[in-house]
């Protein structure tokens, strides 16, 4: 009997860092489509002029936050094949990251909207600006520097997520890490490796929201 | 002893700050001492030292004959004795007024529930809120929620009272009902030490003004004598400028 | 669109997934308790003033908030075996979920404990309680009451993240659906019945919370959902 066991050498490294790369891009494209699904997601859940529009942003928004994002991805990899499109699996994942990506993104928005003092709208509104002239000039300026702090506390949680895509076997860190474990039978070393990867990955982006809501606190108090 | 409090040669240092210099004050028994100050004069740490809030670095506090120092005396039994009613937070949240009053009663001094609640409610009756028992401190106003606080204090039967700064988070038009209270407490007999920025109660309720000044304190007379003719530059700046 | 769509599978198959559903809750359940314990401990740890004390359980909170849950799963699933310990696959995800749990829990018992004002603790004592009393009937009612929701809210997010168990073959919910399709190929209609109980599950748990809270602080209170999420 052959033993399929080798051991790990610099090309497993290489591997994972290849697949590092190909994490960093879902987790862009994610973000990318993601902003503008959310975007959409929050002026939605905040229009005033419709009860519909509202509920649907509403429903939306709760159900992607109240779901695992490993059976969002699943539901919607199936989902696209209905429609009979060819896309790449990664053009999958992304598009099914973003969806996760835009109802928390949305909710933040939201969040940021609504804390917008009520006297600001009125204010606005006597001085005869329309609803998209209001957002444009007063509340989204504002709302951009509320949601900021946040919206970092989340990339991380993406950038978490994108591990979740392997189960379509599309091929990123995690799914390298488990064909590298698979064959060479050495699992502290690679999940160790792979571990190690993620944190440098996330934790400065934990840090750097942590040091931007010191500022923006410090801000605050004048 | 006449005296209830007996502060002899203190020193406090917070870190290298100096805090408290060579302090020495004698409160006799039912009079009241109001201390006054600018601020980071050490009025509030000297208060704190009394019940062993804050530990002194050497020097000798008594009350009533006993020594604050947890070798000599039992400094729970002590504070018994001693309500302390502080500047903000006060009141327990999660409990309504009569059982943030009854929660010591019960505990500490071991009475019934029945026993601890009608104290309790007595306590509150006199400090004039018995229509208030079942409220929670975020249903009070801050005035009511200091009242409250009193009460619980004096629940205690305590033999001295220690004040810090209790009507300074309050809105001015809250202030009078607190120190309402607290000038019939004093006429009831309670010996007193207030650390305070009114002056107009100062001058009042007090039998003796304390004047600190950078962890010192550099005055100490009756209130007409201090505010008319203060003796040390700095009470003569300090009395100038508050009265204004 | 040439596709018919073929419910009846997933429909038919519901107490098979309502099986997986019990063990979610199970196994959901046990992480949570003991990731408090954990957390208990660590909390005590992120506030002591021994540095390597301090620095272990910051070191543990890092981590499990900076890498994937999936990644932490395989780590145990994988690398226990060859230390000897051949636990069962809804073991290790009991496991594994405790551990990560423990981590974002940490936080929030830390974050209940150190938000009570030092003046309660001092108005306490100098009424003349000890410090056991101090802790029994002041800082731990308000303790509580701070964390009761966040605790609540961590469960709530644990359940639906022991669907990752699915890939480490804990026998949850999303793994009897992955089992059914396998079986019967309707891939998209039982993972979109398997989506929806988990929906349901999670409001249903958010309104049992809203509920507790509304009970226990005898109070209205807001509840709003809290972010960030785990995984």
């Amino acid at each position: 009997m052959v033993e399929w066991v080798s051991s790990f050498t610099a090309k497993d490294l290489i591997f994972l860092l290849k697949a590092m790369m190909i994490t960093l891009q879902l987790f862009g494209s994610a973000l990318g489509l993601g902003l503008i699904v959310g975007f959409f997601a929050g002026i939605m859940r905040t229009y005033p002029r419709s009860v519909v529009v509202r509920k649907l942003a509403s429903f939306y928004i709760e159900f992607f936050r109240s779901t695992p994002i490993m059976l969002q991805v699943i539901v919607f990899y199936f989902g696209i094949s209905l429609f009979g499109l060819e896309l790449s699996r990664g053009v999958v994942a992304a598009a099914g990251l973003s969806l996760y990506a835009g109802a928390y993104l949305g909710e933040i928005l939201r969040a940021g909207i609504e804390s917008v003092d009520r006297r600001q709208w009125q204010a606005a509104a006597s001085l005869g600006m329309s609803y998209p002239q209001i957002m444009r000039g007063v509340i989204l300026p504002q709302v951009v520097k509320i949601c900021i702090p946040p919206s970092i506390n989340f990339l991380v949680s993406l950038a978490k997520a994108t591990s979740l895509v392997s189960v379509l076997g599309y091929i990123e860190l995690t799914r390298a890490g488990r064909l590298i474990v698979e064959r060479t039978y050495q699992p502290f070393l690679v999940w160790g490796i792979v571990m190690a990867i993620y944190f440098l990955i996330c934790y400065p982006i934990t840090i750097g929201g942590r040091r931007l809501e010191m500022r923006f606190q410090r801000k605050e108090v004048r | 002893m006449a005296e209830m409090v007996r502060i002899e040669k203190v020193h406090k240092y917070f870190g290298k700050l100096h805090v408290l210099r060579d302090v020495s004050l004698k409160v006799e028994k039912s009079s009241v001492v109001t201390i006054i100050g600018p601020s980071g004069s050490g009025k509030s740490t000297l208060l704190r030292c009394i019940n062993y809030l804050e530990k002194i670095d050497s020097g000798e506090i008594w009350v009533d004959g006993k020594l604050v120092d947890p070798k000599v005396s039992n400094i729970r039994a002590l504070r018994q004795e001693i309500g302390f009613v502080f500047q903000s937070f006060n009141l327990f949240p999660h409990l309504t007024a009569m059982n943030n009053v009854a929660l010591a009663l019960r505990k500490v001094k071991r009475l019934s529930r029945a026993q601890a609640l009608e104290m309790a409610e007595d306590s509150l009756a006199r400090v004039g809120l018995d229509d208030k028992l079942d409220s929670y401190p975020d249903e009070l106003s801050g005035g009511q929620q200091q009242r409250v606080a009193i009460a619980r204090s004096l629940a205690m039967t305590p033999k001295l009272m220690l004040l810090d700064e209790i009507t300074s988070a309050l809105d001015p038009e809250l202030i009078a009902e607190v120190l309402n209270v607290i000038q019939r407490v004093a006429t009831e007999g309670m010996t007193m030490v207030i650390v305070t920025h009114e002056m107009g109660f100062a001058k009042e309720i007090a039998s003796q003004i304390a004047f600190m000044c950078s962890g010192d304190i550099l005055e100490m007379a009756p209130p007409k004598e201090l505010l008319a003719q203060p003796q040390t530059k700095e009470c003569e700046k300090f009395v100038k400028a508050v009265l204004q | 669109m040439g596709y018919t769509f073929y419910f009846d599978v997933p429909i038919r198959s519901l107490p098979f997934l309502l099986k997986g559903t019990i063990t979610t809750l199970q196994i959901s359940a046990v992480a949570s308790s003991c990731g408090l314990l954990i957390a208990i401990g660590g909390a005590t740890a992120r506030m002591s003033k021994n540095k390597i004390v301090y620095s272990l359980a910051t070191a543990y909170v890092e981590v499990i908030r900076n890498t994937p849950l999936l990644v932490q799963l395989y780590f145990l699933y994988f690398g226990l075996p060859s230390l000897g310990l051949n636990f069962d696959a809804n073991t290790t995800a009991m496991v594994g979920l405790s551990i990560s749990a423990g981590g974002y829990l940490t936080e929030i018992v830390r974050a209940g404990i150190e938000a009570i004002h030092k003046t309660q603790i001092e108005a306490a004592l100098s009424l003349g309680m000890s410090n056991v009393q101090v802790f029994l009937f002041v800082k731990l009612p308000q303790a509580i009451r701070k964390v009761l929701f966040p605790i609540g809210n961590q469960f709530i997010m644990t359940v639906l993240a022991s669907a990752i168990a699915a890939m480490i073959s804990a026998e949850e919910l999303t793994h009897k659906a992955m089992i059914l399709e396998s079986r019967t190929f309707r891939s998209l209609e039982i993972f979109t019945v398997t989506i929806f109980i988990y929906f349901a599950l999670s409001q249903a748990l958010y309104a049992l919370l809203r509920l507790i809270g509304r009970l226990y602080l005898k109070r209205k209170y807001e509840f709003v959902k809290t972010l960030p999420p785990s995984l």
